[in-house]
């Protein structure tokens, strides 16, 4: 019998204009993966309502990077990435358990004899646990994410970048606050150093807030809207606190998760307000570097290398959307940059921990033309795409240095 | 009741090393793009042909409904599992196999996506012109059974026109060879244009040998705006009565330029009440000839005002723009009837009038907008079926529009097929004793019925 589905205006129409960008269907080719299928899934609970314990059906909500490509070309503007995202929520924490499950079942196919995995895997916790706070989102990535015929572990440094940085608040006409994001704080410190370094030499001194949280996107992205809360709530108080005119971010995903917050928080009449403030003070460090500390005869233009530019998804699509940074590059005439500007890395944060396998094939798309290219540096503006970088490139047994833009620029100023 | 048992399921299993049964993953394939749900009873994976054959050798052994699927992107439910069954997916064959040069043709497996294709044969200096507004999704296997049409048709045909050769496997697991590799060929029946459009009812495309032309040198694109559909319509009979045969002539009326973007190249002025988007392609200076005839014709026209496009850029905003009308047009309201009827062009005056008089005469939301270098119009009712008297009056509507398309000596469908959504109407085009031949060729194919049941021939699909 023909039952009419019931979702229109504003919702999807099953046309299937998803499917010619989505990520993991170029690799996958399943119906599920994409946002029409998604959507299907999110309908048939009218009538099924108890799919969502069916573990097929958590499997299937797992399988989205939220990169966002499906709602940027949807002729309806569906909001998939929110569905999905919601959807979790609802399914949370059940699906976290079964995020997880899913990389310790990726884990014993791997052989490893269970008490190497489990000790190996309670020395990083505690290592980890000491270092990183509690409330960080990079628990969810750590030890996991070292193991599972993965080559690439991030080094952790011994301090926190925000412990150690020293601001006089005389330094600066502007408040400037640079929320640099777990990523920049603990492992990838060279890239807020690069843009502490860069701001300085244009006489500007940020502030680096000591008790920044992580900005909550991992928990937010796995549907844990407790913790996610919980990390919007404690950074907008410390934010609040310093009262800044401008906010910077290196990593495009805490970028995007900080543009996140207002609708997190819309019916929390205490932070709603503030909240709105804050997401709007909110810049991508390139972008500001571009516009504000770029004079070129301060620059040695004139170095010659290749580089590969990726532009990472939460810069590509959604409030955070930049155009390519071409103005950067514009002023190195003897610098070749090959932008990967129209697909996903395929890490997607805790995706890469739960889907490993698709998420290095979703990754391997670009290796042909890699190869072909006598490639210098990998350039990315975000931590997870970073880390997909090094990850992608070792399975293949490549190593080239993946770095933040503004490293990469740090060097060439006078 | 699924209609395949254990010892089905098993031999599926080892047939093919992908088989999808959860509830889960049905739901993901009980729709194409008319939004309606029949849910399947399995969705397998072949690789290879061989696969696709053991397959239809089982399902005529077992008796149980194969219904072939490419990208689920069809507009009359295609492939929609009507009577339960196993949805054989083809997109893990999408291998381009061949792109001969000398001799312009390609072989290709039928899940590769026409997008795709485009863009490797392009760049190779080749063209392959069928480009459905599905294409950056639609595949060729689908294209071809559905015979898909597209903006270019009126220059340079549509998927018919490109097919030479196809292997299909039928019924029972036999794999057939059709057509030819070369230019010409008169051998025997010609089954590849027989099966191109048969909608996956008469057998499993497994390859597909197209023709390729080489790619055009340059291409010009202009939006027209007239302060009436009847004048933009009677303009586009004028340029092809010229001898001017533009890549594309894509009309749109009123109700149709009111869903497009406002940042739209040029703007849109106030008074259009219809536009055409006019492409050209060729030799440069033969492009610019034609274009500049084009510009002083139109303007003899009353034309509101004409844009030429400057760049690929604004090009490519204005495809956009089309492309994004019909799903656009639910701003109207939650529920399409969309029929893709084909009248001569020089009838369309004719037609836009009556849709005028049924529109005043019911009240009904009505949209034109299509392929006005063919006569190809997508008619379209915007309308919320839960009200019962919109529903009635739609399908008056629908029936005084079938009925006046072939009165003006046209067809039912240009590209979107028969399907499910247009069977009730299939006796009003094909005479009685023709569909008797039809019905026949169909058992011809597969006598007992398994093959995409339900579709194009009229009766109840369950």
């Amino acid at each position: 019998m023909i039952s009419e589905s019931t979702s229109y205006a504003g919702k999807c129409i099953r046309c299937g204009a998803c499917m010619s960008i989505c990520p993991i269907y170029q690799v996958s080719q399943d119906e599920s993966d994409v946002a029409r299928g998604k959507m299907a899934l999110f309908d048939c609970q009218k009538d099924t309502p108890d799919i969502i314990y069916d573990a097929r059906f958590k499997e299937l909500i797992s399988r989205c990077l939220l990169c966002g490509a499906c709602a940027n070309s949807c002729p309806n503007q569906v909001p998939t990435c929110g569905n999905v995202q919601a959807m979790r929520q609802q399914l949370s924490p059940s699906l976290l358990e079964n995020m997880m499950m899913t990389s310790l079942k990726t884990l014993s196919k791997q052989n490893l004899p269970g008490q190497v995995f489990q000790k190996t895997a309670s020395i990083f916790q505690k290592y980890f646990g000491k270092k990183i706070p509690d409330q960080s989102g990079m628990h969810l990535r750590f030890p996991i994410s070292s193991m599972s015929g993965r080559k690439y572990t991030p080094q952790l440094q011994s301090h926190a970048f925000a412990d150690q940085y020293v601001y006089n608040e005389k330094d600066s006409a502007k408040k400037i606050l640079y929320f640099t994001g777990c990523g920049a704080n603990y492992f990838f410190q060279e890239t807020a150093s690069a843009l502490t370094e860069i701001l300085q030499a244009n006489h500007i001194k940020p502030i680096i807030p000591k008790k920044q949280m992580c900005c909550g996107l991992p928990f937010f992205a796995a549907g844990d809207m407790m913790n996610a809360l919980q990390a919007a709530r404690k950074n907008i108080d410390i934010i609040k606190a310093i009262a800044p005119d401008i906010i910077l971010t290196t990593c495009a995903s805490c970028g995007a998760q900080i543009n996140q917050w207002p609708d997190l928080l819309r019916n929390d009449p205490n932070y709603y307000p503030l909240v709105n403030k804050i997401a709007k003070y909110h810049q991508d460090a390139t972008q500001f570097v571009l516009n504000n500390c770029c004079q070129k005869d301060g620059i040695n233009t004139k170095i010659q290398e290749s580089l590969w530019y990726h532009h990472p998804c939460h810069l590509r699509f959604g409030r955070t959307q930049l155009p390519l940074p071409t103005q950067l590059f514009k002023m190195f005439p003897n610098v070749i940059v090959t932008y990967s500007d129209n697909q996903c890395c395929g890490n997607g944060g805790k995706f890469q921990i739960s889907h490993f396998g698709l998420s290095m094939q979703i990754f391997d798309q670009r290796m042909e033309i890699f190869k072909a290219k006598n490639i210098d540096r990998v350039l990315t503006g975000c931590i997870g795409c970073q880390m997909q970088f090094y990850e992608g490139m070792l399975q293949q047994e490549f190593s080239i240095p993946v770095m933040h833009p503004l490293v990469w620029l740090k060097d060439k100023f006078r | 009741m699924s209609s395949l048992n254990k010892t089905i399921i098993k031999q599926l299993k080892s047939i093919s090393s992908k088989l999808l049964m959860s509830e889960s993953d049905r739901r993901c394939y009980a729709y194409d793009a008319i939004n309606l749900q029949y849910l399947p009873d399995a969705i397998i994976f072949p690789e290879s042909e061989e696969e696709v054959s053991q397959i239809l050798s089982l399902a005529n052994d077992a008796e149980f409904p194969v219904i072939p699927r490419g990208a689920g992107s069809g507009l009359t439910g295609g492939a929609l599992a009507v009577q339960g069954g196993l949805i054989v997916a083809l997109t893990r064959m999408n291998q381009i196999l061949n792109i001969d040069m000398d001799n312009l043709i390609a072989d290709v497996q039928p899940g590769v996506v026409t997008g795709i294709f485009h863009q490797r044969v392009q760049h190779q200096g080749l063209f392959y012109p069928p480009d459905p507004s599905s294409s950056a999704y639609s595949t060729l296997g689908g294209n071809v059974a559905e015979c898909a049409g597209g903006p270019s048709a009126v220059k340079y045909g549509v998927t018919r026109d490109y097919v030479l050769g196809l292997n299909v496997v039928i019924p029972g697991g036999a794999i057939i060879h059709t057509g030819v590799r070369t230019a010409k060929g008169v051998v025997g029946y010609d089954l590849t244009r027989l099966i191109t459009g048969s909608e996956g009812t008469l057998g499993i495309i497994t390859q597909i040998t197209l023709k390729l032309i080489p790619y055009p040198k340059s291409t010009q694109t202009m939006a027209v705006f007239y302060p009436s559909m009847h004048q933009a319509a009677e303009n586009v009979s004028e340029i092809i009565r010229k001898g001017l045969i533009p890549k594309t002539i894509e009309y749109l009326d009123h109700a149709a330029i009111a869903c497009m973007p406002t940042d739209f190249p040029g703007g849109i002025p106030d008074l259009a009440k219809a536009m055409l988007i006019i492409e050209v392609d060729g030799p440069p200076d033969q492009v610019n000839n034609e274009v500049s005839q084009l510009i002083e014709m139109v303007q003899n026209f009353q034309a509101i005002s004409v844009f030429r496009s400057a760049d690929s850029r604004q090009t490519q905003s204005i495809w956009q723009a089309r492309k994004a009308i019909s799903p656009a047009l639910y701003k109207y309201a939650p529920d399409k009837i969309n029929e893709d009827i084909v009248v001569p062009r020089s009838k369309i005056p004719e037609f836009v009038d009556k849709v005028d008089e049924l529109r005043q005469a019911t009240g009904l939301t009505m949209i034109t907008f299509g392929h006005a270098g063919d006569g190809n119009i997508h008619f379209t009712i915007m309308l919320n079926k839960s009200d019962a008297n919109a529903q009635k009056k739609a399908d008056i509507v629908i029936e005084s529009i079938f009925d006046y398309t072939l009165e003006l000596g046209g067809t039912l469908s240009g590209e979107h097929g028969i399907g499910i959504t247009k069977s009730a109407y299939l006796e009003k085009e094909i005479d009685f004793q023709t569909l008797i031949l039809m019905r026949q060729i169909k058992k011809a194919f597969d006598p007992k019925g398994i093959l995409n049941p339900g579709k194009i021939f009229p009766g109840n699909p369950k």
